[in-house]
């Protein structure tokens, strides 16, 4: 499977990233952007709150409505000669994709999730066709031989340096001197100038899409490149990808939903370019005229299963990557600890249930710990703008794990939790024990170079390798309450 | 990867048959389907509510995405200097191809061969000689003709509406060579017509044709194109134009 992830599991990755240095950079330097953009975005509207509501309303109506919205758009799409293809697992969606591109080599890519969740590319490759991902970003971590580590800024893990290098390996041509990094702007023109040439030959445009709108039959991109868009008019076939939750009822409704998506994901009031296709169009003689084949793969792929139970909320996501963006778990170990395509608060609840409709043993194991990858702070819950209780459906996983004969392995684990019964069905036990290891606390933190705090303690030497335990005035306050007790 | 057409279809009916009915299994009312809006009266952000002149609003927030109104002064500040009268739109474009005329050969500039008619009305195709080649794309234009230029300089094009609310250029194409002008060339050329703009996205997707009437692809467009992949700074012509330039008239 695609997969950067070196370690066998979130714990061993996320440990790993802790200790990379550029990639601790490249995460410092996107974080506070992202969340200032975002915020100043949201202040400059007074009812804010009513657009999410209204935005909503729309996601949980279009979820429920699922089944017969899906019915509309296929039999409007149809009438406007665009194909409908129906896709139960990601190997049907491949075996799809694979035969509408029969006997073509050239395909440019415009940005999709669902195509990296299908691992899309490998089965292209295979096939002997030559597969070019155009967003600067997704064409960056192509190259790179890697996943992306943000739905919305799959690079974001890379720095200039990095990215330059990449460019100069792959592109060839003129070498500049050794230890100098090109300008960001030198940079895009050259991917420009690049892709470009990739777009003018390409024989098929494989897209995603943010909305499937039902009344009109049509497929709504939104990018800021216009790689999208470029992918979709160049080439004489487009083939969009698009998870069967995608889909709202009328442009009425998408206009909702678009007024808090790019909001939620870069700050901007709406996406460069927002496009609709779909339409038969005319020709140059004014009749009604195809003038290319235009084909929709609906994708399931454990979707259907999540409709109407415990899971039923996570439908409405919008992938706006708010949550990644404002996650302390995201924003420290990046999107690659996650170990597939979907990370931050949203892959933790998305990966284990999409997981379990495919056929890969190892990454559902893998992922299934994504959901214990949470200090359920909540911001993920506070900024998302459907509403989505992405900590409670956390903890509901969490359940799920436990319950199940795999949950709870090594004798390790099954002692603490054995000790953490004990404890709190004696409250005198819990707290002499408590006061004592406040005591040893305090000792611990008057070694030499860290006064106050703690740098390794037996047991949880994992989480002291990266910072120090403070032991403060409140834990002292709190030694002299429990005595008092 | 050999699939006969037949089995193909068998297996998308069962696909389908089997993903609704997953999805009616479950579902906890069961009803029709909304094929109206949920929404009875759009929710619309206040300031939209509030604002009265839609040509500042969408003048401003267009200019704050990086798109340029071309006056038939200098340089003016001042919004209704930005709305020209129709009969100078063709004066107006010529003075800016002027000063981007290139050294060498003459640079291209793409329109629709659907819209000749009308842009000679406006003796725009006339008046830019000597600035630019005026260059037709029709339906049959496939991207291979491309291929010797592939960065064509300018492309001229109807706005359909332009929406206050965000800044927004609305284009509904009726062919994929329509289209081509939208994302190609370096710099995208675009007339609007003052009456055309509209205050919120719901009112310009109503004007956005069907289908039937001949719609291949509509696009919302805000400022040109960019990305901000690389460290997160913001550049301006990712693959799209460069630069959006606006003939705003009365």
């Amino acid at each position: 499977m695609t997969s950067v992830s070196s370690g066998k599991s979130f714990h061993d990755d996320a440990a790993a990233a802790l200790q990379n240095p550029s990639l601790q950079a490249a995460l410092d330097k996107a974080g506070a952007g992202f969340l200032a953009t975002r915020s100043r975005a949201f202040a400059s509207i007074e009812n804010a709150q009513a657009l999410c509501e209204a935005a909503e309303r729309v996601r949980t109506r279009a979820v429920h409505d699922m089944a017969d919205l899906l019915l509309l758009f296929e039999q409007r799409a149809r009438a406007q000669g665009v194909s409908v293809h129906w896709a139960e697992t990601a190997e049907q969606a491949r075996s799809i994709v694979l035969a509408l591109c029969a006997g073509k080599r050239r395909i440019v890519k415009g940005k999709s999730m669902a195509s990296e969740e299908i691992e899309l590319n490998e089965a292209l490759l295979q096939a002997g066709a030559e597969v070019v991902e155009t967003d600067l970003g997704e064409y960056i971590v192509q190259l790179a031989e890697e996943i992306p580590s943000h739905i919305i800024a799959p690079a974001v893990h890379k720095t200039r340096a990095q990215i330059d290098a990449l460019f100069r390996h792959h592109h060839g041509g003129r070498k500049t001197p050794e230890g100098r990094v090109r300008s960001s702007q030198t940079l895009v023109e050259e991917a420009r100038r690049i892709i470009r040439k990739k777009f003018l030959r390409a024989e098929v445009g494989i897209t995603g899409t943010n909305m499937l709108i039902a009344e009109r039959g049509a497929a709504l991109l939104l990018t800021n490149e216009g790689n999208g868009d470029l992918s979709a008019i160049m080439a004489e076939r487009h083939i969009v990808l698009a998870g069967i939750e995608r889909i709202v009822a009328s442009e009425k409704d998408a206009a909702a939903v678009l007024r808090v998506l790019a909001r939620s994901a870069t700050g901007q009031s709406l996406g460069t370019y927002v496009s609709l296709y779909g339409g038969t169009g005319r020709g140059t003689d004014g009749t009604e005229k195809p003038r290319k084949d235009m084909h929709v793969v609906l994708l399931d792929n454990g979707r259907s299963a999540m409709h109407g139970g415990p899971w039923h909320d996570m439908l409405r996501c919008i992938r706006c990557g708010a949550c990644l963006n404002h996650c302390p778990v995201y924003t420290s170990v990046g999107g690659h600890a996650y170990g597939w395509v979907y990370s931050g608060p949203m892959g933790k609840v998305l990966s284990p249930l999409l997981a379990e409709a495919g056929t890969d043993a190892r990454l559902k194991r893998r992922v299934a710990a994504l959901p214990h990858a949470s200090s359920f702070c909540g911001r993920c819950v506070e900024v998302c703008p459907v509403g989505i209780p992405l900590t409670s459906l956390m903890r509901k996983l969490r359940n799920r794990h436990f319950e199940r004969p795999q949950g709870i392995k090594g004798w390790k684990t099954r002692l603490g939790c054995l000790g953490v019964r004990l404890l709190f069905a004696h409250p005198r036990l819990y707290r002499s024990l408590l006061a004592l290891a406040l005591r040893l606390l305090k000792l611990a933190a008057r070694g030499k170079g860290h006064v106050g705090r703690v740098a390794w303690l037996p047991g949880i030497g994992g989480w002291t390798k990266t910072r120090d335990l403070p032991v403060n005035r409140s834990a002292r306050a709190a030694i002299t309450l429990l005595d008092d007790v | 990867m050999a699939i006969s057409s037949e089995s193909d279809t068998r297996q998308n009916a069962e696909s389908r048959a089997r993903i609704v009915a997953r999805l009616r299994e479950t579902k906890k009312a069961k009803g029709k389907a909304h094929t109206l809006s949920v929404l009875s009266q759009p929710v619309l952000p206040k300031f939209v509510e509030r604002e009265q002149g839609k040509t500042e609003a969408f003048v401003a927030r267009a200019e704050a995405l990086s798109c340029r109104f071309l006056t038939e002064g200098k340089t003016e500040k001042k919004t209704v200097a930005k709305v020209i009268a129709k009969s100078s739109v063709s004066k107006v474009l010529r003075d800016f191809l002027a000063t981007r005329r290139g050294k060498k050969a003459l640079p291209l500039l793409l329109f629709d061969v659907l819209e000749k008619s009308y842009w000679q009305r406006l003796g725009i195709l006339k008046n830019v000689e000597g600035c630019c080649r005026p260059t037709e794309v029709s339906e049959e234009v496939e991207g291979g003709d491309f291929e010797a230029t592939p960065f064509p300089a300018f492309s001229l094009q109807r706005a359909v509406c332009a929406i206050a609310e965000t800044g927004t250029l609305v284009f509904a194409n009726r062919t994929r060579a329509q289209a081509l002008l939208t994302f190609l060339p370096t710099v995208h050329i675009v007339l609007l017509a003052e009456r055309d703009i509209v205050g919120s996205l719901e009112q310009a997707f109503v004007r956005v044709p069907s289908s039937a009437a001949g719609l291949w692809a509509c696009h919302l467009v805000s400022g040109p194109s960019r990305t901000a992949d690389i460290e997160q700074k913001l550049h301006m012509g990712a693959h799209g134009p460069k630069e959006l330039v606006v003939l705003l008239h009365r």
